[in-house]
């Protein structure tokens, strides 16, 4: 409520205008709410006065009426009672029926209200009654009004219905004795209908006997509040039932003009409210508007801090006179205001002159700079220094100085710092010292820190200056370990000025040159070391990079003072300076020397390796093929890769017709597979031996010394995981079959020139190596003179280009029939030179194993007849031994009977092809093989000159230019000159070959090549 | 190779020591023929004991041939062995190189040159 009136009062005016509104607002509505209350009480009163005297009123009309209607009743009934006829009736029991119906139905007992008129008999029975329906009367009170001859009147209920019930007894005249009884009986309800007058208020009757209500008009009357009371007749025989009667209404009509009522004095009430609050306000505004003026200065006054303020009050009461003196008083307030205003502002202005001087040297100082108090907390640290130490503005203020020490000195007592101050200047006025900081991120930084005491009034400051000296601390250091590793390293270093001119040497240099570093000085390494095998060019390159500015990094060898050589890496590296002029060179030149020599030893030892290989497949693997079986002409072609392979091939001749021919191939690479491969190989001559001997004379088939050979190498073969396949083929001329057995080797191709047919010989044997006890299948082709037999290892179908497509037997089958009429060593150069263009290279990453056989009509005059061969240095001092061989040969053989002048041709051809190869196919490396072989042939004579070296071959050769302009190519057309066949090819063995011969010049020769 | 010069009418006549000049020895032969040749002009070599000479060695003869000739002089070769013989034929030096029976034919040969 003063909430409300003060929110009433904010809106109206200052606090003490409110509160005077308030209160006489307060006082108004009070008077207004007693004034109200009474008025209601007293107008409530009347009303309801008023109501009960119309009640009382309606109440006296309806007892009237009721009163009259039941006299008239009680009268009739006690005449009918007394009525002779009806007393008669009782005794004429005969007669009554003609008369005494119509007589009751006549006789009106009312005029208004239907009632039963009944007579009975003492004991109940009914005589007569005005209308039918009611039999017999057993009310307990009949033999009352007989027997005691009193009138009976009682109010009873039939069928919830409430009726009044009269009786008079009826006295037979005769003896006057009651006789019967003359009831009459009616509705209470009809009574109360029959008898209302047309009512002013709304009541309900209520009949009342003898205290009790009997009968209500309505039984339902909410809000009944009003009630009078009305006595009726007492006559007999009403006379002892204290009858009443009862009127009751309700407040409906009392509240109603209550509520009209109330409505007037809300409204008369708000009214007054309103006119009081306006006139209250209006007037407490006018007596206290004065004061708030008053208020309302002083407030301003106050924070403002002016005093320029006047008051416009005029009046003469008190208030007047206050405002008088308030004036007055600001007047005098004022000026001495304005003077003290001046001389404050003008030592304000000095003051800030020199703190900003102060503070713009704090704040811009590159060192950190801080003031503690006695106790060690923070009391100001310039930005610099919160930059040292990694925290932000402000952050530091107030904190112990501790969080800024490095450990142990962080977790001390928080006096720590007090303490220490203390202890260190004691005396002294100042210390400077280098100390452990701790920055935010939790790093130990170094800092330089000097202290000063200062002493402001009572209290003890101390200020520290400091700067961040970690970077330089580092960088001392790294410069310490650089020196030291530069000082003590193995590998010689030295600093160059710009030009390359040693400056500085480290320990190492000394050691490995043996220089003294005066002679050192200011004289570029590699001229100072440089010696006999000194590669100028790599000194020179290094010069050039120098003048350039760049780096450098190179091998080279140098020497040392006392004439060592050392193989040194050195290593250039320009060193700039700020401006990006390259002031130094740091060279670093480190001791390979071990590492050459080991990479030399290294290349040397597989070179060896490879060599030693190679020999091995030469000797073990790799037979030569008869030259002079007659009837046959075999020729070899084998090319082993770098790789040692398990090709191997054998020919066995076993008398004058019969060879056979094992082509095979030991699965797997390496020395392991070539040994197996030769092992294998060895045990076909053992088991020849082993089964001839157990058989005395009797020739061995093939499956047979297949089976024993599979017998001992198949345990071996196994154990290394490995298997043989092999093609075994026995030519025997005698019978004029081959026979042979196939054993997962790629088919051996036979040309029958008989029929023309070509044919792909192979069988369905499980290679060596699969089961220790195998029973081989062999078949048999018959031959004829001019067939051709071309056995070759999986390396020639399996040849892959550089796509990786396949050479495959297609291409093979059809090269084969191109040449079948071919001499065997002409099919064998067509097919290797074939594979090796298809494959693109000449070291193919295979072996190549083919073994051509060609059956011959008369092989006396290409059968080789003697074989000898000889190895020899690629030395050029070794060319007449190698001429000496020749001759030797010539001597005893004759090749070319009484042709004497073609041996020096022929020596002469010999020994420049030799020379060629010595030259050319080895590049002047001396020591390494040369094979010599010479076959005498019945038309002449073939020589051979074998060799591991690179492959060339004779140009077209030209004439010899005599002038002395070209010297190359001279002994080619010697060679051209001198004999019938000039060849360069791959010999049966792998290795490169030049092939010379020469024939007999009265025998013309077919199918030679040049 | 120890090479046997003798001066006999202003001819210096170079005996060839060895059986044969080939690949081997041609370079040793040469280098002792430069000092020679830088004294001589007209020069004859005596070939008996030479068995075999090789492209090289013809090579080298045939330089010597074109130093003398280069300075107006001559070389001759006499004792030619029939292998030798043979073998100059082959490669057509004969045509070249004058092959002389004996000394006496050089002398002749080297005196109706110059007259």
């Amino acid at each position: 409520m003063i909430n409300w009136f003060n929110k009433l009062g904010g809106w109206l005016g200052g606090k003490l205008e409110r509160q005077a509104a308030a209160r006489s607002l307060s006082i108004t509505l009070i008077l207004l709410l007693t004034l109200g209350a009474l008025s209601f009480i007293i107008t409530r009163g009347m009303l309801l006065r008023s109501i009960n005297q119309q009640l009382e009123h309606e109440a006296t009309i309806v007892a009237q009426q009721i009163e009259i209607e039941l006299d008239q009743i009680t009268n009739a009934g006690f005449n009918l009672s007394t009525n002779p006829l009806i007393r008669n009736a009782l005794v004429d029991s005969a007669g009554r029926g003609a008369y005494l119906m119509p007589f009751l139905q006549k006789y009106r007992i009312s005029q208004l209200i239907e009632v039963q008129v009944l007579l009975v008999d003492f004991s109940g029975q009914i005589v007569a009654a005005n209308n039918e329906g009611v039999v017999k009367i057993t009310d307990p009170w009949l033999s009352s009004v007989v027997d005691m001859n009193k009138a009976w009147a009682e109010i009873s209920s039939v069928d919830d219905v409430p009726w009044l019930v009269l009786a008079w007894p009826v006295v037979y005249p005769a003896t006057q004795m009651p006789e019967g009884a003359l009831v009459v009986r009616l509705r209470l309800a009809e009574l109360f209908r029959r008898n209302l007058p047309s009512p002013e208020l709304e009541t309900v009757k209520e009949l009342r006997s003898n205290d009790q209500a009997v009968f209500r008009t309505d039984s339902s009357l909410p809000g009944a509040i009003l009630a009078a009371t009305k006595p009726l007749p007492q006559e007999s025989p009403l006379d002892r039932m204290g009858l009443e009667l009862v009127l009751w209404t309700n407040s409906d009509k009392l509240t109603s003009a209550m509520q009209v009522l109330v409505l007037a004095y809300v409204l008369a009430g708000i009214v007054a409210i309103i006119l009081t609050t306006m006139f209250s306000i209006t007037n407490s505004r006018r007596l206290v508007a004065p004061l708030v003026e008053l208020s309302q200065v002083a407030t301003q006054v106050s924070q403002s801090g002016r005093f320029d303020f006047r008051l416009s009050t005029e009046r003469r009461d008190e208030v007047g006179v206050l405002a008088k003196v308030f004036s007055e008083m600001l007047a005098q307030l004022s000026v001495k205001h304005e003077e003290m205003e001046a001389l404050i502002s003008e030592r304000t202005r000095r003051l800030a002159d020199s703190e900003s001087r102060m503070r713009a040297v704090l704040e811009t100082a590159m060192d950190g700079i801080l003031i503690i108090d006695a106790a060690g907390i923070i009391a100001s640290i310039n930005p610099a220094g919160e930059q040292i130490f990694g925290y932000g503005a402000g952050e530091l203020l107030g904190q112990n100085l501790t969080v800024l020490m490095a450990e142990p000195h962080r977790s001390q007592h928080r006096n720590y710092v007090a303490n220490y101050l203390k202890k260190h200047l004691g005396q002294m006025s100042n210390f400077h010292q280098e100390v452990s900081g701790l920055h935010r991120d939790g790093l130990a930084i170094a800092i330089d820190l000097s202290v000063s005491k200062i002493q402001l009034g009572d209290e003890l400051f101390f200020t520290g200056i400091f700067r961040d000296i970690t970077q330089r601390r580092r960088q001392e250091q790294e410069i310490r370990q650089l020196s030291l590793v530069a000082q003590y390293t193995d590998n010689a270093v030295a600093i160059t000025d710009a030009q390359g001119r040693v400056q500085w040497i480290n320990e190492a240099y000394n050691r490995i040159f043996d220089y003294p570093s005066e002679d050192v000085a200011g004289r570029t390494p590699w001229e100072l070391l440089s010696g006999a095998e000194t590669d100028t060019t790599a000194v020179e390159w290094i010069a050039a990079q120098l003048a350039k500015g760049h780096g450098f990094d190179t091998e080279v060898l140098l020497y040392a003072r006392h004439g060592q050589s050392y193989w040194l890496s050195i290593e250039g590296r320009p060193i700039a300076n700020a401006r990006g002029q390259i002031i130094n060179f740091i060279v670093l030149q480190k001791d390979i020397t071990q590492r050459r020599r080991d990479e030399e030893a290294l290349r040397r030892a597989r070179d060896r390796e490879v060599a030693i290989g190679a020999h091995i497949q030469q000797v073990l693997l790799l037979g030569a093929p008869p030259r002079n079986f007659p009837g046959v002409k075999v020729d070899v072609y084998s090319f082993a890769s770098q790789r040692i392979d398990g090709d191997f091939y054998d020919f066995i001749k076993l008398g004058d017709q019969v060879l056979d021919v094992v082509v095979g191939d030991v699965m797997g690479k390496g020395v392991p597979a070539a040994l197996v491969g030769a092992a294998t190989k060895a045990h076909f001559a053992r088991a020849f031996i082993d089964l001839r001997a157990s058989r005395e004379s009797a020739l061995p088939e093939p499956r047979e010394v297949l089976g024993r050979v599979n017998h001992r190498v198949a345990n071996d073969l196994m154990t290394l995981e490995s298997f043989a396949t092999l093609s075994y083929a026995r030519f025997d001329l005698g019978a004029k079959t081959v026979t042979y057995v196939d054993c997962g080797h790629p088919g051996i191709l036979h040309y029958h020139q008989q029929s023309g047919s070509i044919n792909t010989l192979k069988g369905e044997n499980m290679p060596l190596g699969f089961r220790l006890r195998e029973e081989y299948v062999q078949s048999s082709v018959p031959v004829g003179p001019g067939d051709m037999f071309l056995f070759y290892s999986d390396g020639v179908t399996e040849a892959r280009d550089r796509q990786g497509g396949l050479f495959g037997e297609p291409r093979l089958l059809e090269l084969f029939a191109g040449h079948k009429e071919a001499e065997p060593s002409e099919l064998l150069s067509v097919l290797y030179q074939a594979v090796e263009e298809f494959t693109g290279h000449r070291s193919l990453g295979d072996d190549l194993t083919m073994v051509a056989i060609k059956i011959g009509e008369d092989e006396t005059q290409t059968a080789s007849l003697l074989h000898e061969e000889r190895e020899f240095r690629s030395n050029l001092s070794a060319l007449s031994a190698m001429r000496q061989f020749v001759n030797e040969f010539w001597d005893r053989n004759d090749p070319l009977p009484g042709e004497a002048d073609a041996l020096a041709g022929f020596v002469l051809a010999l020994n420049e092809a030799a020379s060629n190869v010595i030259k050319h196919a080895y590049g002047g490396v001396e020591s390494q093989p040369v094979w010599i072989s010479l076959d005498l042939h019945a038309r002449g004579i073939e020589a051979r000159i074998s060799h591991l070296g690179a492959a060339f071959d004779g140009k077209a050769p030209q004439p010899p230019a005599f002038d002395g302009s070209r010297e190359s190519g001279f002994g080619l057309y010697l060679i051209d000159q001198l004999v019938d066949e000039h060849q360069y090819l791959r010999d049966e063995r792998g290795r490169q070959c030049v092939r010379l011969a020469k024939w007999r010049k009265e025998q013309p020769v077919n199918g030679t090549t040049s | 190779m120890e090479l046997r010069v003798e001066q006999v009418q202003g001819i210096s006549v170079v005996t060839i020591p060895v059986e044969s000049l080939d690949a081997g020895n041609t370079e040793d032969f040469k280098k002792h023929m430069i000092p020679l040749l830088d004294q001589a002009n007209s020069m004859a070599l005596d070939l008996a004991k030479l068995r075999f000479v090789d492209s090289s060695g013809l090579g080298a003869i045939l330089s010597c041939l074109r130093k003398l000739n280069a300075k107006g002089g001559d070389l001759k070769v006499f004792n030619v062995t029939n292998q030798v013989r043979l073998l100059f034929e082959l490669v057509r030096m004969h045509r070249i190189v004058d092959i002389l029976p004996d000394r006496e034919a050089v002398f002749s040969a080297f005196s109706l040159s110059t007259s």
